[in-house]
């Protein structure tokens, strides 16, 4: 027998290991002189020979980077400017190096956001690749020591600036002499999230209102979320012979929901996520419709529903490639009391249905950069209901830029639940830049199941086999520091044949045309 | 127009779905092409937009929430959408 696995192994340490030399950032550099961004006065390296260089590779265009070149900017180099160094006296000077050269405007805009002082144009990313650059943002600490530069500390993706202070801190200072301010105070930044959404048919308006926090403080993320939902309905219920306890009646609830996320970054490659939440109301129209319909058939035996939820998350993400690639493992654990069926059979007291449910979910995140124009994201998941079949699942996205003012984001996705449900969808979002600040999309989904299982014997309210697609179009307003998004256009619901037992359910599962609304507005400071 | 824009919806999503195997492929070409090559910072320019990144913002989410009290099989699907039903899933 041919030694497979010790064969495997070796090329997987071969592999590591060449990845881990690719990755490696040299020991020392030569000097290099750059042009200022949008100057012709030269700047090199050796002007700050007597001190302690930052460089912090950065683009336009790279999201990650602002936050960096930000904290440098305030953190480090006016940090040190304003105690005339380090605490061994030495200079400190932060150089953002650009290292894309097109649309200068949109660098200037950047430069104005992110304070950076003096800028230096790496044209083509000459000096970039020179020092081993595998992703942005990218931060070396330089030191001269004799002739040459010494690299201090190089890394791709960002440790915060905690760590950089350290590496500057250490420098030309003796273990035994105390430094001074080592413990860094940590850094917060807020942003702020609101937006609305209404869903609306003749007989039916749901909406959604969601207002969310997001605090970083140092490593850590919080993410805090409220929403507030209204669902209102027109009940009219189905008219059958002999049949004359059934009234229409105008329902309508509220739930509120509540949810806090917490994101901790361990390592510059791991980052671990915790989460938990609840909600108190109805989740959607078909419950209540059903709850509805619940009382009036058997007032006696009916309960008063009070649906509400609990949940509680774990996940741990993998950057495995620095700003190129991640894996991410999460499990979720959903408690839900729900409004709950009743059936009753010949000769039989009325039965109601099953009110807590425990969902345990679990599913792995990749998200991949593919080519210069493709990001991918593929999402697999596996969810057990009390009472039910395992539900099998996966979504995948391409983003793809198509050209350079126009993006297809496309989304489609699966599941299946034996032993006979399965579920379709497609999405396609065309969207393009108008002049930087302003974005046009249109959308199209399409989604098709084969109707709901269930196994009552005498009155089914599951829902026949469904079909619907929505047109949409938005507009997207992007600013420094705020985002806006208006977007709507009709949705269509078509449901299949009812099935025998259904026909109380007819007015709940008939054809409706719908109309959607979503704003959306961020800002962060 | 409406009936076809659902013919068109359902062929672009045989089309492009192509059943399982469509995100089968997906997940498997997604880790392998992560693993094995990578595409250099000085070509990620396009690939960084804040439109071309999967965020949590909902400035830049395309699919609208509402839409999940409809559809039992969207992704968003949980326990509580067997509300109502003695049995349903």
């Amino acid at each position: 027998m041919r030694p497979v696995i010790p064969r495997l192994l070796a090329s997987v340490v071969l592999f590591v290991g060449l990845v881990a030399l690719s990755a490696q950032a040299p020991v020392s550099v030569p000097s290099f002189q750059l042009k200022k961004f949008g100057s012709n006065e030269t700047v090199s390296l050796d002007q700050f020979g007597d001190g302690v260089v930052v460089l912090d590779f950065f683009a336009y265009w790279c999201v990650p980077c602002r936050r960096v070149s930000t904290e440098l900017e305030e953190h480090v180099q006016q940090y040190y400017s304003g105690k005339n160094g380090n605490p061994a006296g030495k200079s400190v000077q932060v150089l953002s190096l650009n290292i894309e050269q097109g649309r200068a405007a949109r660098t200037r805009q950047y430069i104005r956001q992110t304070g950076a002082s003096l800028v230096l144009d790496d044209i083509d990313g000459e000096v970039y690749k020179s020092l081993g650059g595998r992703g942005i943002p990218y931060v070396i600490v330089l030191e001269k020591q004799g002739g040459s530069w010494a690299v201090l500390y190089a890394h791709a993706g960002y440790e915060g600036v905690e760590k950089i202070r350290q590496v500057i801190d250490s420098v030309g200072v003796a273990e035994e002499v105390p430094r001074s301010e080592s413990a860094v105070s940590l850094l917060t930044a807020h942003a702020l999230e609101v937006g609305a959404e209404g869903l609306w048919a003749d007989d039916i308006l749901l909406t959604d209102t969601t207002a969310t926090h997001v605090y970083t403080m140092g490593k850590t993320e919080f993410r805090t979320s409220y929403s507030f939902s209204t669902l209102e309905l027109d009940y009219d219920p189905a008219e059958e012979l002999f049949v004359n306890w059934r009234e229409p009646a105008n329902v309508s609830e509220k739930r509120h929901t509540l949810q806090e996320t917490v994101r901790h970054t361990l390592t510059p490659s791991w980052t671990l996520n915790g989460s938990l939440g609840g909600y108190d109301g109805f989740q959607d129209y078909r419950s209540l419709w059903l709850n509805e319909f619940y009382r009036q058939e058997y007032p006696v035996g009916y309960e008063e529903a009070k649906p509400r939820g609990f949940n509680l998350g774990a996940g741990l993400r993998w950057e495995y490639a620095p700003t190129t690639a991640f894996a991410q493992v999460d499990y979720a654990w959903q408690t839900d009391t729900i409004a709950p069926g009743y059936e009753k059979k010949p000769f039989v007291p009325l039965a109601r249905g099953r009110s807590e449910l425990d969902t345990h979910t679990v599913s792995l995140t990749l998200e991949n950069i593919l080519t210069p124009t493709l990001r991918s994201q593929a999402i697999g998941f596996v969810t057990d209901t009390t009472g039910r079949e395992l539900r099998y699942g996966g979504q995948g996205s391409l983003n793809w830029a198509l050209a350079e003012n126009w993006v297809l984001r496309s989304t489609v996705g699966y599941s299946e639940e034996a032993p006979r449900f399965e579920a379709w969808f497609v999405e396609e979002t065309l969207e393009t830049d108008i002049d930087g600040r302003w974005f046009f999309s249109l959308t199209g989904r399409w989604y098709e199941d084969t109707g709901e299982i269930d196994d009552s014997l005498l009155l089914s309210s599951a829902a026949p086999e469904l079909e619907t697609w929505h047109v949409g179009v938005g507009l997207r307003w992007q600013g420094e520091n705020s985002a806006l998004k208006l977007s709507g256009g009709p949705y269509f619901t078509r449901y299949g044949a009812l099935g025998p037992y259904t026909e109380p359910f007819q007015n709940l599962y008939r054809g409706r045309d719908w109309g959607i609304v979503q704003l959306a507005f961020s800002h962060q400071f | 127009m409406k009936n076809s824009l659902g013919e068109l919806f359902r062929l672009l999503g045989f089309c492009a779905v192509m059943k399982k195997g469509f995100l089968f492929a997906l997940l498997i070409g997604s880790v392998g092409c992560g693993s094995v090559g990578q595409v250099s910072i000085s070509d990620q320019r396009l690939v960084s937009k804040p439109n071309m990144l999967f965020s949590q913002s909902g400035v830049f989410i395309y699919q609208n929430r509402l839409i999940a009290q409809i559809e039992p099989g969207s992704a968003a699907s949980g326990g509580g959408q067997a509300a109502g039903c003695t049995s349903c899933k």
